[in-house]
């Protein structure tokens, strides 16, 4: 072929859009186009100085031009001819008008409503799915507004949510200090003890950015993790830990620090008036309380007496045992002593609890030297600076620059609460708890409002922080669940927002399928599944079952950019314009996912850079056109104006609002929400459209640094962190216990166990052996430790089927294949490149090795999750996915309904 | 004078590979060739290991190895220290490529493509049959800067006249600059940092640095 | 100082893949060709072969220089390779191996027998001049450790003269005049013997394992087959009877250009492991 000819010069543009492929964004860009074909990615530098991370995308974005303009894609509106569903099946997709895609999606919905909004189970007929952590939502433009306008719909079909996430932090998290995600304040911090946090590889832009500058800067991070990923190969250490052991580790840098320094190394003013420490624990394990007002009693050293929490000017006893005239109240209200009872302060009750987790003890436990761990905790205190503060935006804050960070497979499953309470217990020992340079909360999902963390704060019991707890009490717990994953009965820290679906146990909407546990109404098939850039076939657990389930699913629409594991199982499949042919408005700034806390906030827009390549429609207008078809328009417009779409239409200051019954194209819509984004951001005064912001790309206003942390909030309203005992939750375990039990609900006592007011160390890596004897195995069979890690290049981006993105992440080691110890592997007689046998009891995976040296021997890693069978390109790779091996089971799920990202397995050299 | 040369920062690169995306967006190189690239090495045994990510290419060396073996004179150096190969002279013999101690030539014989044999419109779009079955290597964009030198701007400084990986950097491990100048960024990195170049010992003089730690560390 | 792929793990020396069969059967046929080049026109000029033994020499230069001719990536501009004499010793081989052909076709059809013995003597050292380029072609090839090394320059210079030898040898197919070289070719394999030694010697624990792996096969030819079994036909060949010493020397031949070549062979094409990339130190993340 040769080079095109052109007539003078050529005609280049440079287009602003957002990249937000991934939870760490959004990012942004510069999309260069010549003579109207996207040809380059840039990162946006007029956004340099807005943007945390110097207004630059990572090596995602750069897919983003093959993503336009791939081959594979699904070209137009198809439908299955083939009504045999099941993985050896040919869908038999053929080409229809996007006519006849929406006439059949709204007959089915119309059928739907005729027949109810929810089945004879009370489960929704419709379900929805999408992928990568909510970002989905940032490129489904006003399709939210349309579910809104449906009513009930099951978003708990799980494609990753609970499974691979760092779930016990977004419960626990939101719950502690309105933490969804935690990350520590980069910026400022000296000392991070990250165990497993892989912030490097899915820190996105900002997190590489700022980790980069601290390090230059001389913090210090210590990376606690089986294997040296790449976060741990930027670290000034490694500590390679057993895995799942993590809670032992925490558990003696937290005993160091108690029993072995001086109180004085701790922030004790803080422990006194910020946390529940001083609060004083009866015999019955409840807080001491005042009988009249039912508050909880702390010993006021000034009075000599004990008082309530709230009693001003007091002094409170950080330690000690004291009587009290007093009651204790159990669950349910219940009373279960009263008159003169004797208790001990909550820190009393924790320095007794930690006693036994001396280093020694852990080492064993861990495979970390104890000197190892007492050098890390003695050098987290030496950073602490107890005492000092830091002026910023003219408040002074206490600064306190050492944090803990956690990975996602530590976060999640058994052991996640563990490592998250003593991950906030290191902070808040050395207050170091949302302050300057500590571990801090980034953003607020199950509290509302979600895009404003400190208007979340609101006062709730006993002096602490209120939250939206699902109700177990008698009157109001139910066993007949919303959704199919039962999140409200079985989890009540999932709460019950939007949010809240997609955080319960979403592998059981899969389980429960197969067989409904006793006590919950049979879990029916939806009655039409919507699925949007995800695909559970590959990503989520025990994939053969889940694609297994999904051949049951009597009606699929999968919006298909091209085909895929989990459309192949759809009857209708559409095509939405991608990335960078369709148009969105969000929310940029503030403080955001992971380490996406900016110093300004304010709304970006993403447009279309080239002509849509193939018959695509913009995922607003499929949305206009479903609600227009199905009768919901006025609903639809409504939801948009109530800023469904990102910003409301109508306030006292303006009024962009839809009309009920029109339906308006895409551009109208987004001019409407681009002009009230204009006017938020200047109180009513501009309302610049969509043709300025297309231009513009963005527009922001300054967001204080000083709202990055919440403790001054919390301190303003005279609130304090519920640390370290949870009394509370252990209330609200009981009663989950007894409403479940009065159900005949035994199947849950595992995780109720998981409920208590200071979490013991449990035998956690134990759980994965007795799952290998559960399924027929002997565990010393099974010697490995399998276990995943994102990949930069490819974490949730969808893009497995780019050509460039293999092509540079193969550059990564391990990409190719399972890393093994390199001297294990040596052992083995396995070389560089041959092919081994990963099993289970109930599964095999072939994959190349990879000998490493940064690998525990007892370690193995398969990096991101591929495995595709169907999806073009990537179905070639013959790389496995850790997915296939980890069995969804009951047994290791926690009582947050997540479970660990890891596997036992065997490893033997393949025949040839 | 002016001595065109990169500075990376070892303490700063994560090897997430964006500098080699960006590299194949701006210099359109077909699959398999990658310009700039990064390398994940592991020094030590296990558990005294360190993983070190290192961004590689053309060093465009003071003493190119590579220009004195081309016998077409394709390969040539500017007075700028930028290593250049004249497409319409190379005769693709690859003898620089294995002159090269840094594995930083490519030699492509045939039009590929991401996906097959046929061009996606930005391939189209950048095809460049001349750049078949000869050397090609990382230019450090040197059409950038030129032309931003005539539009009066820094390399280095000013994103136009930069090389598209020193652009696209997330970690900011990556520098472009003027090594003559003492004023410029690199020659401060230079000045402020402990430094080595890639096979020093070969006497190739590469204009490629590796900053590794603070000067006053080890005195 | 972390050097070397037994200590860095990762990317470590990989076999280049620019130079294949094409590129080596010049250093190994043509390279032998130069050999023969010098041998013959040595021989023509003392008068002890015909002119017509300079053919083989030219044909087998020609064969080396053509299958570099199928490996170039632009073939239509192959003749830009005489663009660089300053620095280029492969353009200097270019402009060898041309004068090599026209003297060696000139001393072919000159019409005068001294003629001919003054242009066979000037382009025997243009084939020792061939051979030289060729060695100092791969000693500039600095990405490649096995070559870059000095001590291949005088290693292939004695192994393609020796070849050379080897073939005028047996080109010869006369007894008495093949047995006239043999001390020749035995004072030749001798040097060949000590180049590849101090070569190898001078490589000793500064290659990669497969690229060590590679040389000691070459070790294996080179010694056995082509130092000592040679030598040892030679030395029948030296005592034996006429037709005895025909074969023997033929053998001896046989076994000199069978380990020069496979040699040869091995270190283009599977010694050429790349240096790889190392650290000499390690970058400070945060802490010390």
């Amino acid at each position: 072929m040769s080079a095109p000819e052109r007539v003078g010069k050529p005609e280049v543009r440079k287009l602003a859009t957002y990249c937000y492929q991934c939870v760490a964004g959004p990012d942004l860009l510069q999309v260069k186009v010549v003579d109207g074909v996207a040809t380059e990615v840039e990162p946006n530098f007029g956004a340099c100085d807005i943007h945390p991370g110097g207004g630059k995308v990572c090596v995602k974005a750069y897919g983003l031009v093959q993503k336009l303009y791939n081959p594979n894609r699904v070209r137009s509106p198809m439908k299955r001819t083939n009504p045999k569903k099941g993985r050896d099946e040919d869908p038999g997709f053929v080409p229809i008008s996007w006519d006849e895609a929406f006439e059949t999606i709204a007959n089915r919905l119309l059928a739907i409503r005729e027949k109810g909004l929810t089945d004879e189970s009370g489960y929704p007929r419709v379900a929805a799915s999408f992928g990568g952590g909510g970002t989905p939502q940032s490129y489904m433009g006003s399709f939210p507004a349309f579910l809104s306008a449906w009513g009930p719909v099951d978003m708990g079909f799980g494609s990753g949510q609970g499974v691979k996430c760092t779930h016990s932090e977004h419960l626990y998290g939101e719950f502690w200090h309105r933490a969804f995600t935690v990350s520590p304040d980069t910026p400022l911090a000296e000392y991070v003890i990250s165990c497993g946090a892989n912030t490097e590889a899915s820190g996105g832009v900002v997190g590489v950015w700022r980790h980069s500058e601290a390090r230059i800067r001389g913090m210090k991070r210590v990376q606690v993790e089986p294997h040296l990923s790449i976060t741990g190969a930027c670290s000034a250490e490694w500590v390679p830990i057993k895995p799942k052991t993590d809670p032992a580790f925490l558990y003696a840098l937290i005993h160091v620090m108690l029993h072995e320094n001086p109180r004085s190394r701790l922030d004790a003013p803080f422990l006194r008036q910020h946390t529940s420490s001083p609060y004083l624990v009866g015999p019955n394990g409840f807080y001491l309380r005042d009988a009249a007002t039912r508050k909880p009693l702390l010993w006021d050293e000034a009075r000599g007496a004990a008082v309530p929490y709230d009693t001003p000017g007091i002094e409170p006893a950080l330690e000690g045992r004291f009587t009290a005239d007093s009651i204790e109240i159990g669950a349910d209200d219940e009373v279960v002593a009263q008159g003169r009872l004797e208790g001990e302060t909550a820190f009393t009750k924790l320095l007794a609890h930690m006693k036994p987790y001396s280093p020694e003890w852990a080492q064993s436990i861990c495979d970390v030297p104890a000197a190892t761990m007492r050098r890390i905790a003695n050098t987290y205190l030496d950073h602490a600076h107890i005492g000092e503060s830091i002026e910023i935006d003219g408040k002074t804050l206490p600064f306190r620059p050492v944090a803990v960070a956690l990975g996602k497979t530590v976060n999640n499953g058994w052991g996640g609460f563990e490592c998250c309470w003593a991950r906030t217990m290191l902070a808040a020992l050395v207050g170091a708890l949302e302050v300057p340079g500590g571990t801090l909360g980034t953003t607020v999902r199950l509290n509302k409002p979600l895009s404003e963390r400190h208007a979340s704060v609101k006062p709730g019991p006993d002096g602490f922080m209120a939250y939206p707890l699902n109700p177990t009490d008698k009157a109001h717990w139910s066993p007949k669940p919303n959704i199919r994953n039962a999140y409200r009965s079985l989890v009540p820290l999932a709460a019950d927002t939007p949010w809240s679906q997609a955080l319960g146990p979403t592998h059981f909407s899969w389980m429960f399928l197969g067989e409904t546990p006793p006590g919950l109404p049979r879990v029916t098939y939806p009655e039409l599944w919507f699925v949007y850039r995800t695909n559970p076939a590959i990503s989520f657990w025990d994939t053969a079952t889940v694609a297994e389930r999904m051949s049951n699913f009597p009606f699929v629409v999968a919006m298909a950019y091209t085909r895929d594991e989990t459309n192949h199982f759809a009857d209708i499949l559409l095509p939405d314009q991608m990335d960078l042919e369709s148009l969105q408005l969000i929310r940029v700034g503030g403080s955001k996912y992971v380490e996406q806390f900016w110093k300004h906030e304010g709304y970006a827009l993403r447009q279309p850079v080239v002509a849509p390549r193939v018959d695509a429609k913009d995922f607003t207008d499929i949305a206009t056109e479903l609600a227009r078809r199905t009768g919901l328009l006025a609903r639809y417009n409504d939801a948009i104006n109530r800023g469904v779409a990102g910003v409301k239409l109508k306030t006292e200051l303006w009024d962009f609002a839809l009309a009920p019954e029109r339906a308006y194209t895409r551009d109208e819509i987004w001019d409407a929400v681009c002009r009230a984004a204009s006017a938020e951001l200047t109180d009513g005064k501009e309302s610049q459209g969509l043709g300025w912001w297309k231009e513009h790309g963005l527009r922001t206003k300054p967001f204080p640094q000083s709202d990055w942390y919440l403790f001054p909030t919390l301190a303003g309203k005279g609130l304090r962190f519920e640390l370290p005992y949870q009394e509370r939750l252990w209330r609200v375990g009981k009663q989950l216990e007894r409403r479940m039990h009065e159900h005949g609900i035994k199947w849950w006592d595992r995780q109720l166990a998981e409920y208590q007011a200071l979490p013991a160390w449990k035998e956690f890596p134990k759980l994965w052996e007795e799952e290998i004897a559960r399924v027929g195995g002997r565990a010393e069979a099974f010697p490995f430790w399998l276990l995943t890690s994102r990949s930069m290049q490819y974490a949730w981006g969808g893009n497995v089927g780019m050509q460039i993105i293999r092509e540079v992440a193969d550059n990564v080691a391990g990409h190719g294949g399972v890393i093994i110890n390199a001297g294990r592997a040596e052992e083995m007689g396995i070389a560089a490149g041959d092919i081994v046998e990963l099993s289970t009891p109930r599964a095999v995976v072939r994959a190349r090795a990879v000998p490493r040296q940064g690998i525990r021997p007892d370690t193995l890693l398969l990096i991101a999750q591929f495995d595709h069978w169907v999806t073009p390109f990537a179905k070639d790779f013959g790389v496995p996915s850790l997915n296939r091996l980890v069995p969804m089971s009951m047994d290791l799920t926690d009582a947050t309904g997540s479970g660990s990202d890891l596997v036992r397995v065997q490893v033997t050299r393949a025949a040839a | 004078m002016t001595r065109w040369a990169m500075v990376a920062d070892l303490r700063r690169c994560v090897g997430c590979q964006t500098c080699t995306a960006a590299c194949k967006h701006a210099n359109a190189t077909p699959p398999g060739v990658q310009w700039r690239r990064v390398l994940d090495m592991e020094v030590g045994e296990y558990p005294n290991v360190n993983r070190v990510f290192v961004p590689v290419g053309c060093m465009h060396c003071a003493d190119p190895p590579c220009m004195h073996v081309c016998p077409s004179t394709a390969t040539r150096k500017r007075a700028d220290g930028i290593v250049t190969i004249d497409y319409d002279l190379c005769i693709g013999c690859a003898y620089c490529a294995v002159a090269c101690p840094y594995q930083a030539r490519y030699k492509t014989d045939r039009a590929t493509f991401a996906y097959g044999d046929q061009p996606m419109a930005n391939e189209a779009a950048k095809f460049d049959p001349g750049r078949l079955g000869v050397a090609t290597k990382c230019t450090f964009c040197h059409e950038r800067i030129d032309a931003g030198l005539a539009k009066g701007l820094t390399p280095g400084v000013d994103p136009e006249a930069t090389p598209a990986c020193v652009n696209s950097c997330i970690a900011q491990a990556l520098h472009f600059g003027d090594a003559d100048d003492p004023a410029s960024n690199v020659s401060q990195l230079l000045a402020e940092n402990q430094f080595f170049r890639m096979h020093e010992e070969l006497g190739t003089e590469p204009g490629f640095y590796y900053l590794w730690d603070r000067k006053e560390a080890n005195p | 100082m972390i050097r070397g792929d037994r200590t860095t793990f990762g990317p470590s020396a990989w076999l280049q893949q620019h130079w294949d069969a094409r590129a080596a059967t010049n250093f190994v046929v043509g390279g032998a060709g130069g050999g023969m080049l010098a041998a013959a026109g040595a021989a023509v000029t003392m008068q002890a072969a015909p002119a017509g033994l300079i053919v083989p020499a030219l044909v087998l230069m020609a064969i080396g220089l053509t299958a570099v001719w199928f490996e170039i990536g632009r073939k239509l501009r192959a003749l830009h390779v005489y663009f660089n004499p300053f620095t280029s010793w492969m353009t200097r081989e270019a402009f060898v191996a041309a004068a090599a052909f026209a003297l060696g076709f000139a001393a072919l059809v000159v019409p005068a027998p001294a003629w001919t013995r003054v242009l066979a003597l000037v382009a025997a050292l243009a084939g020792v001049a061939f051979a030289y380029c060729q060695a100092r072609m791969l000693h500039a090839s600095r990405g490649i450790p096995a070559w870059r090394e000095p001590a291949i320059v005088p290693f292939v210079v004695a192994t393609d003269l020796a070849e050379g030898v080897a073939l005028a040898a047996m080109a010869l197919g006369d007894g008495a005049r093949a047995r006239y070289a043999l001390p020749l070719l035995v004072a030749l394999l001798a040097v060949r013997l000590a180049t590849w030694l101090r070569y190898r010697g001078r490589l000793a624990g500064r290659l990669t394992r497969q690229a060590e792996a590679a040389l000691a096969r070459a070790h294996g030819a080179l010694v056995w087959a082509g130092t000592v079994a040679a030598l040892a036909l030679a030395g029948i060949a030296l005592v034996s009877p006429t037709g005895l010493a025909m074969a023997a020397t033929a053998a001896a031949a046989l076994a000199t250009i069978a380990g020069g070549w496979i040699a040869k062979f091995l270190i283009v094409t599977r010694a050429s492991y790349n240096q790889g990339f190392a650290l000499p130190k390690l970058p400070v993340r945060g802490g010390r």
